[in-house]
């Protein structure tokens, strides 16, 4: 029954195949190839003109030798602006002037003013201990007599010679401020 | 293309019009369809023309039509109107063969256009179930399944088959 069936499909597809007109295509698919071949050069042209009208300007304005594109440069100047506005905001606490401005604190050096180191190391009151030698000036009250008399010989003269002498001598008082 | 080429082309497409024009008709079931396909399908042979010098075209040439039909079916192409009635009507047979054939021509046309297809390819062309997958680049499963429901289609379509075509003795 199956073939039976198919043969009939057969049969029918044949006779149906039959109703198609025989005609001459030759000259209608040449043209279309021409046609074609017309379309696909045409739309090769199309597209190497628009290649020159967006590439060439984009690839001008990216090497930054385009003219006309003096529109995009304050854009691009324009962004770059509002980076430096905030960085305006930095500089305030950029603060960091005042620090210097302690930094000068020229008491410093003033305290770094070894001058009182001098005072300390005036030793120029050691020679003070060396006036108890005075000291034994009253002493020489007590020795009135005759062995005083011998004594005061020889202390006044070492008196005046060592007073006075190592007093303007270890005054080097201006010393240290020489160092100053 | 040039002049040599160009008369072997114009050779091909004479002598092999007649054959493939019935087979577009079957595709299409239209004429101006099936010159339309044919056409198509020859303008893309003449592109190919110089890689198909050592080959037969016509294979390519009806691949090409297969799957341009199948390539207008998925874009849409509903240019194709069923017909009630055969462009021509034969006399009536007395045996009712003949109406059985116009019946089943109706229904061919009124098939869907995949499922024709795949009829007209197994039918007519006479290719098997593998060479129509390849020739539509599609599997042997989808081939078996159009097929299949093609006839249910063609069967129901036909319900005074049996009875007719078993008086009758099986002979269309």
């Amino acid at each position: 029954m199956s073939q039976q069936f198919d043969e009939l499909i057969r049969a029918s597809l044949r006779e149906l195949a039959g109703n198609a007109q025989p005609v001459d295509l030759t000259a209608r698919a040449l043209d279309r190839v021409q046609r074609g071949r017309r379309t696909s050069l045409a739309l090769a042209a199309a597209g190497g003109a628009a290649l020159v009208v967006f590439a060439v300007p984009v690839a001008a304005a990216v090497s930054g030798g385009w003219p006309g594109a003096a529109g995009d440069k304050p854009r691009s100047t324009c962004k770059p602006k509002p980076a430096p506005s905030h960085t305006f905001t930095k500089p305030a606490p950029s603060n960091t002037f005042t620090k210097p401005a302690p930094s000068y604190t020229f008491t410093k050096p003033v305290p770094s003013t070894t001058v009182t180191k001098p005072v300390p190391s005036t030793t120029v009151k050691k020679p003070q201990p060396s006036y108890t030698f005075t000291k034994p000036v009253p002493s020489e009250g007590v020795t009135k007599p005759a062995p005083v008399k011998s004594a005061p010989s020889l202390s006044p003269k070492p008196k005046p010679s060592f007073s006075p002498k190592p007093n303007p001598s270890f005054s080097p008082k201006p010393k240290p401020s020489d160092r100053c | 293309m040039d002049d040599d080429e160009q008369q072997r082309f114009s050779d091909f497409v004479r002598s092999r019009t007649p054959a493939l024009i019935r087979v577009a008709y079957l595709l299409c079931g239209e004429q101006h369809g099936a010159e339309d396909l044919l056409q198509t399908a020859l303008a893309k042979t003449a592109a190919k023309w110089k890689q198909l010098r050592s080959a037969d075209p016509e294979p390519y040439v009806r691949k090409v039509m297969y799957r341009e039909q199948v390539s207008r079916w998925r874009k849409g192409w509903h240019r194709e109107v069923p017909v009630h009635t055969p462009p021509e009507q034969s006399s009536s047979d007395p045996s009712g063969t003949s109406d059985l054939r116009l019946a089943m021509q109706q229904a061919l046309l009124r098939l869907p256009p995949p499922q024709r297809l795949v009829i007209v390819l197994r039918y007519y062309e006479d290719l098997t179930e593998t060479q129509v997958a390849e020739a539509l680049g599609c599997s042997v499963g989808t081939v078996r399944s159009r097929t299949g429901r093609a006839i249910d289609r063609l069967r129901a379509a036909m319900p005074e088959l049996d009875h007719e075509y078993v008086m009758s003795g099986g002979t269309p």
